[in-house]
């Protein structure tokens, strides 16, 4: 456009009526204006907020590159011909239009808005940077800057601009917020923190604390392309001359936040061409050139965050149009919906066109053609093509259990979100929602004419983050690296300030003071010399002594630390497990539900389940069909459920054999598979199991093992860390003190627990044991680990027996492993980042303890490991040996092919040996003969032919 | 508070609020000083059985639009979002409870709206009181027994009932409402299944669980004036029992302020009402009826550590006679033992299960695109469910199936109901007593706590006498029955204490048996303990004695005889 430049000299009014001419004049006007380095930019009296205040254009612009720029605008203004007079001010300008901020200042009285305006049209000014226009002036301001008289140029000095209804004062911001992104460090935020009494990270060296954050951060984007800065509002009232911007930003973010999304532009320019002059790399000569005109085509938003999150049930009246933060579960995400934002009418008579913006949610259609000419009624008719329309999506958001008030139902909230962060978050996502508190009017009554008077709300969303909550106590080290980011609008700047800082900041002000006191009262609590004791007691208070079931049971609760091999193929290697699982076997009526009922209360994440219920399917995953989208989708069963967390399973033992199948993966590898309607996934089930099971014949038999009592695998049993044998004695001392502690509890109207001992409320125990599990990764010192190979080479050497050559075993490596999983424990309940000799100690205790009731072979009163581990002690094995031997024989002896039958095997063989032989013993032998190729079985049932194989 | 002042009140409570608001207009919490003024003008039984009663027999269409009511309702469903309203119009009247400002009169500034004069107020769905008896009703609305509503007389609208299916029972009549809340005190203390009664304003206005719609459907909208609560029983009745005056069964005359000395007959009428109901309703099986006494008078006392209802099964209990194929009556015969109870207990609800019924119905609440809709088992707290097993054909038990047996064992056990929300479940607390009745020697789908065979009859007309209907009950005289009400409600109020005696004797008790029996184990002593205090309950003792323990204990052992 070579003839631009001399139609819209400085100082003329670009009166043209055509502002699509007049964006194209600006933009020429902006290269002819000489650069202005030097001039402070928001210096009083020149600087002009509204309107597009910009670094100025380098020196070396060349025609190309304003043709190619004027072609980066919309279309409409290159392919609608010039002759198509176009109505003057509406949307005249392409605008940074944000779906999430609709400004007020359609409201703004004229006479204010149309100073503002004017200023901004002082031909001084760069208006280069119009492609981010702010979304604020509605039609009506544009139409009265048209005629900008150039002597208004002198009467704005020392005049404040304020956006009416607010105490924002336009220019003042947009200088502090400035002032901020190039002067803020730091170091700010590490003083504003420690002020705060927040834990702060050390820096390095000094010259880490001088870093210009956010500048790297304008660069960043620069480079990735990326068009949203998250602003953390901590750090703008880290900055001291930023405070006060902090709070207009919670207050008017519909005022604030599209200045802070102008001045971001101009910063970028201003960057970019620092760095240009600089010569950085990158950013020379032509690359350099292509780099800024590519900002200048850009929209570049901000989305602050770091407002304490309230509860919605918290937001009243006077939230409205302020910022918020709300945390929920997404239940519910509508489609992708047009949403139109400017609405394009050609009159069908003229083909005079107009645009008209939405204001509020509604579009005015004119009623006539505005051009005086033509002025046809009801000629205008929509060209959809050629309107502007967002992305917008309807969130549902629901509270998520936690925040739910007891009893209460949980509430939903509504959430808008537009552009980038529409279908960023899906269904079943937990989010941290940073927005605009909206209410829109709703019609009462359509038969009555009724004004707005009643409303419904909603947000606007200018900000999510996804997961992190960290009250559910979930193990961190489940989650993936890096934390869940937001794909995609992430943004630079991250959504968390300092770039290591894994927990929000924000979250951890906003429960500062209650968690401080809270974590002091633990720490002093954790100090108490029989707080193991005290934890253990409070673990199930109406249930009688079980002192060991119920310590075991604790550390159970507060688990291992997960380990990974940090290095290693695939990222990061295998994860070895933290989680502790416990199996109680006993008699009918000791209680046994009732501890799991009390654990899947205490625990973080619990879910019980019961065995005779569920089926594989509840248990893992499930595959449905979602009726609103009509897409496969994932349920997830109670061990995926319980990610993280620990799964309560009651009658273990009435399983199915397939359900209990899925355990072996559960309890090693601790993921689920599922290969079910095309969908082939693993999904993670990093869960403690928690299992009570009831002994073959309802009463455990005291004369069999343990793998005889209860009717489970032995490769399952023995994935167990502890297994503890909840057996009824008849004790005349126990039977008293039991009949007392529970005549105490239930027959007293309001039951004290327990007998007056001390105990901690459920609450507290929970809260103090997803504080352990949140904050404690205790390591193995050296004595403890010394402390951790001598028990173990003892438990091993138990096995050693003098008298034969044969070796029982007592300790498997299985064993070892869950002795430091439960040191670990102790250690992490202690509140102690290091595992001592105590711990070992304890740890062994325990597990003697548990085995030697669970693994005592029950013929010769020694500790058998190989009874868990293979269901077979060394006694049974020596007998099936000797058995196996007779059978041969007993084969050989007959001779011939002809075999023997079954029963007459068994016969022969009574008769030879002293002790009983059981048909099962049998069995197991022929089979396993069998399967070595030594024997023949053919026929069936009592038919059933024995012969050896030659 | 002149009588002529609580007629306009009843008449246009819109124009009193408006008074009162021109008044008091400053004042902060305009909502709760509302909220005083009308309890206080409706302190008195006598004024407060004038407000007209919303209910099943008069429901929102009888009522003229903008009239004052008063609802006794069940809060089905407290998830509906918040609104907000202009609480100051631009005339300066009172906004909310239903007043807005109409088009016409506003001025052209109409458009702008005061953000600072927002209030807010919250919505609830409220449905009529499920498994509420009807001489709770009658008593609670304020009618002598016997007496019918003028308004019945005359033709009443057939209720048209939107979403029943925010009602437990949905093919029962009901009523259900949107109710607004304006008092912000009491928002929270509302919880789902409470049950309160509502005294506001009738009105329709489009309702609140259709967020995502553009025209939301219209529902009948009540306006909270204010609220009164209920107690747990929902009927005050003395424990221990006062003695009736004679000739006055009416039940304001034992609360009123001449305190009646302690009836001394508990015990016989304890022993009257178990051979009434074995009579009537269990073949004349005392025991089974004294079983069936104790779990009506069961309640949740603790949750922690846990002392609830136990559940009781009567096995052996006959199936219903078959009906001849050609008469038509699609539904299998109740068991009078539900009329019985019904005429006993204020809140008492009968399940009829059947395959077809448990594969259907929904047993737990579930949102549904945020809107609650309720299961069967969403009951007032303190309800009596007997569910009868009679119905069970053989025939296949699907998901929907297993899941409502697991959620009613799930209330038997521990008392809670689980409702279910997408992506996450929440555990509401209930109390629910339930009595199976199983036609075989064990429940077909339950683990109930206690089990008591009933002495089955064989001959077909005591069968049939199992399942007459309610109007072949011999009822008792009213006098009679109201002393039965008194025995059973009293008790389900009261509190035993236990001595210091008695807890030695009960301690010794089980050491001793545990000795001399090795598979008595503490389940039995939790049992026995139970048992013996709800025996207490019924004979309205104070303090559990060692003889009344020994005599629940031997009522146990009775029991247990007979399972063997």
């Amino acid at each position: 456009m070579p003839n631009a430049p001399p139609l819209f000299l400085e100082g003329t009014p670009s009166v043209s009526g055509t502002p699509r001419h007049g964006s194209v004049a600006r933009r020429a006007l902006g290269m002819s204006t000489p650069r202005r380095n030097q001039t402070p930019l928001f210096a009083p009296g020149t600087s002009s907020p509204l309107p597009f205040p910009s670094s100025s254009p380098t020196k070396n612009k060349t025609p190309t590159r304003a043709r190619r720029l004027d072609s980066d605008l919309p279309a409409s203004q290159g392919s609608e011909p010039l002759a198509f007079p176009s109505s003057p001010a509406p949307a005249a300008m392409p605008k940074n239009r944000r779906g999430d901020i609709h400004s007020s200042f359609s409201l703004t009285p004229t006479s204010t808005r149309s100073r503002t305006k004017r200023q901004g049209n002082l031909p001084s000014d760069d208006l280069r940077s119009d492609a981010s226009h702010l979304s604020m002036p509605a039609s009506s301001a544009l139409n009265l800057s048209v005629p900008a008289v150039p002597s208004d140029d002198e009467d704005d000095s020392g005049e404040v601009k304020a956006i009416w209804g607010t105490n924002v004062n336009i220019q003042d911001a947009m200088r502090t917020f400035r002032d901020f992104i190039r002067g803020f460090k730091v170091k700010y935020r590490i003083a504003y923190d420690r002020e705060r009494g927040l834990r702060t990270r050390i820096l390095s060296s000094p010259e880490e604390g001088e870093v210009l954050l956010y500048e790297a951060y304008l660069r960043r984007m620069r480079q990735t392309g990326e068009r949203t800065l998250n602003l953390d509002m901590h750090n703008l009232a880290a900055y001291p001359p930023s405070k006060k911007l902090q709070v207009l930003l919670v207050k008017y973010p519909q005022e604030v936040v599209p200045l802070m999304d102008q001045v971001l532009k101009d910063l970028m320019l201003e960057i970019a061409e620092e760095d240009q002059v600089a010569g950085m790399q990158d950013m020379r000569g032509q690359q350099g050139e292509e780099e800024i005109a590519e900002i200048m085509s850009k929209v570049y938003k901000i989305r602050p965050f770091g407002v304490p999150p309230v509860n919605m049930r918290d937001l009243n009246p006077s939230d409205t149009d302020k910022l918020v933060c709300i945390k929920g579960l997404v239940i519910r995400a509508t489609p992708v919906i047009p949403d139109m934002k400017v609405a394009f009418f050609r009159c069908l008579t003229c083909n005079h066109t107009v645009q008209v913006e939405i204001d509020r949610g509604k579009i005015d259609e004119p009623a006539r053609c505005p051009r005086d000419v033509c002025g046809t009624m009801g000629s205008m008719s929509l060209v959809h093509n050629r309107c502007e329309f967002a992305d917008r999506q309807v969130i549902r958001l629901q509270e998520t259990p936690d925040a739910v008030p007891d009893g209460q139902t949980p509430h939903t909230v509504s959430l808008s979100v537009y552009d980038e962060l529409v279908d960023v978050s899906k269904p079943g996502d937990r989010l941290v929602v940073t927005g605009i508190f909206r209410s829109m009017p709703v019609r009462v009554n359509p038969r009555q004419r009724t004004l707005k008077s009643l409303f419904r709300t909603f947000l606007d969303v200018v900000h999510i983050r996804i997961g992190a909550d960290d009250r559910l106590g979930v193990d961190r080290s489940t989650r993936p690296g890096g934390g869940d980011r937001i794909p995609g609008v992430g943004g630079v700047g991250g959504g968390i300030d300092m770039d290591d800082d894994e927990e929000n900041p924000v979250e951890r002000q906003h429960r500062t003071t209650k968690r401080e006191e809270l974590e002091a009262k633990l720490r002093t609590l954790s100090q108490r010399h029989d707080v193991y004791e005290l934890l253990a007691r409070s673990l199930a208070p109406s249930i009688y002594a079980m002192d060991d079931v119920k310590k075991g049971i604790l550390l159970q609760l507060f688990g291992g630390t997960n380990k990974s091999i940090a290095r290693g193929g695939g990222g990061g290697g295998p994860r070895y497990r933290g989680d502790i699982n416990v199996l109680l076997v006993g008699d009918p009526g000791v209680s046994k539900s009732q501890i799991l009922q009390y654990v899947h209360k205490i625990a973080p994440r619990g879910v019980y389940t019961s065995g005779k219920g569920s089926s594989a399917v509840g248990l893992t995953a499930y595959v449905t069909r979602d009726p609103d989208s009509k897409q496969l989708v994932l349920e997830s069963g109670a061990l995926v459920l319980s990610d993280g967390g620990v799964c309560c399973i009651d009658e273990f033992d009435k399983m199915s054999d397939a359900t209990r199948s899925v355990l072996h993966e559960v309890m090693e590898q601790q993921t689920v598979s599922i290969a079910k309607a095309g969908i082939i996934t693993t999904l993670n089930a990093r869960t403690s199991i928690l299992a009570a099971a009831n002994p073959i014949g309802s009463k455990y038999n005291p004369k069999q093992t343990v793998t005889q009592n209860i009717d489970l695998p032995p490769t399952l049993i023995s994935r167990f860390d502890l297994l503890y044998l909840v057996l009824d004695h008849v004790d005349e001392a126990l039977d008293r003190k039991l009949a007392q502690h529970l005549v105490a509890l239930y027959l007293e109207d309001a039951p004290v627990h327990g007998s007056g001992q001390d105990i901690l409320p459920l609450d507290e125990l929970s809260s103090y044991i997803t504080y352990a599990r949140s904050r404690i990764n205790p390591t193995i010192t050296e004595a403890a680990g010394d402390e951790l190979v001598r028990c173990y080479v003892t438990m091993r050497k138990a096995g050693e027996d003098p008298r034969s050559n044969e070796k029982r075993i007592t300790a498997t490596t299985r064993q070892l492993e869950s002795m430091i999983r439960l040191s670990e424990a102790h250690a992490r309940m202690r509140l102690s980042p290091f595992v001592e000799l105590d711990d070992v100690k304890e740890a062994y205790r325990l597990m003697r303890d548990a085995i030697n009731t669970s693994a005592r072979d029950p013929t010769t009163g020694e500790i058998d490991m190989g009874l868990l581990d293979t269901g077979i002690g060394r006694q049974q094995r020596k007998l099936r040996g000797d058995l196996r031997k007779a059978i041969l024989a007993l084969l050989d002896g007959a001779g011939g092919n002809r075999g023997l039958r079954w029963a007459e095997v068994l016969a022969q063989l009574e008769k030879q040996s002293s002790v009983k032989i059981t048909t099962a013993d049998f069995q197991d032998v022929i089979r396993e003969l069998e399967q070595e190729g030594l024997v023949k079985v053919t026929g069936e049932r009592d038919r059933r032919m024995i012969r050896r194989e030659q | 508070m002149t009588a002529d002042y609580q007629a306009r009140a009843l008449q246009d409570p819109s124009t009193l609020v408006q008074e009162l608001f021109r008044t008091c207009a400053t004042t902060e919490n305009f909502p709760r000083l509302v909220a005083e003024h009308f309890s206080r003008l409706f302190e008195r039984p006598a004024s407060f059985k004038k407000i007209p009663i919303l209910n099943v027999r008069s429901p929102p269409q009888s009522h003229q639009d903008r009239a004052l009511v008063r609802f006794r309702a069940m809060v089905q469903d407290t998830s509906l979002s918040t609104e907000m309203y202009l609480s100051t119009h631009h005339d300066g009247s009172c906004g909310g409870w239903g007043m807005y400002e109409a088009e016409a009169g506003s001025s052209s500034n109409a458009s702008q709206v005061d953000y600072a004069s927002l209030q807010e107020c919250n919505v609830l769905w409220a449905t009529s009181l499920p498994a509420e008896s009807d001489w709770c009703a009658d008593e609670l609305d304020g009618l002598e027994p016997g007496q019918q509503l003028t308004a019945d007389a005359a033709p009443s609208v057939p209720p048209v009932v939107q979403r029943s299916y925010k009602f437990p029972h949905s093919d029962r009549g009901h009523v259900g409402l949107q109710v607004k809340v304006y008092d912000k005190n009491e928002v929270d203390t509302f919880k789902s299944t409470d049950v309160v009664t509502f005294v506001g304003i009738i009105t329709t206005e489009p309702c609140g669980l259709e967020h995502t719609q553009e025209t939301a459907s219209e529902v009948p909208t009540l306006h909270v004036l204010f609220t009164k609560s209920h107690t747990p029983n929902l009927l005050p009745r003395p424990f221990p029992r006062l003695s009736r005056p004679a000739g006055k069964d009416h039940h304001d005359s034992i609360l009123g302020e001449t305190a009646n000395p302690v009836a001394q007959d508990t015990a016989d009428t304890r022993r009257e009402l178990i051979s009434w109901i074995a009579e009537e309703a269990l073949a004349g099986d005392l025991q089974a009826a004294e079983w069936v006494l104790l779990s009506c008078i069961a309640r949740v006392q603790s949750r922690h550590p846990p002392l609830l209802p136990p559940s009781l099964v009567v096995s052996r209990f006959p199936a219903p006679p078959p009906v001849p194929s050609t008469v038509e009556s699609p539904a299998p015969p109740v068991p009078t033992l539900s009329a019985v109870l019904g005429s006993l207990l204020p809140l008492t609800h009968t399940l009829n299960l059947s395959l077809e019924g448990l594969n259907k119905a929904r047993y737990t609440p579930e949102s549904k695109d945020e809107d609650l809709h309720a299961g069967v088992l969403q009951l007032p707290q303190g309800t009596v469910l007997l569910v009868s097993e009679g119905g069970v054909r053989e025939g296949q038990l699907q998901e929907r199936g297993i899941m409502n047996v697991r959620a009613l064992q799930e209330v038997m056990d521990a008392q809670t109901l689980a409702y279910v929300f997408p992506f996450s479940q929440f555990s509401f607390p209930t109390d629910i007593s339930c009595i199976i009745l199983a036609e075989g020697r064990k429940s077909a789908f339950f683990r109930p706590e206690l089990d008591i065979p009933l002495r089955a009859p064989t001959d077909p007309a005591a069968i049939a006498a199992l399942y007459k209907p309610a109007d072949q009950i011999k009822m008792p005289s009213r006098g009679k029955l109201a002393s039965f009400r008194d025995l059973v409600v009293g008790a389900r109020c009261g509190k035993v204490q236990v001595p210091e005696a008695t807890s030695e004797h009960i301690q010794s008790q089980f050491v001793l048996e545990r000795q001399g029996n090795r598979s008595v184990t503490a389940d039995d002593l939790i049992r026995w303990m139970t048992v013996s205090k709800l025996y207490a309950l019924s004979l309205h003792e104070t303090a559990l004695s060692v003889e009344t323990w020994q005599r629940a204990k031997a009522l146990d052992d009775q029991r247990r005889a007979l399972l063997i």
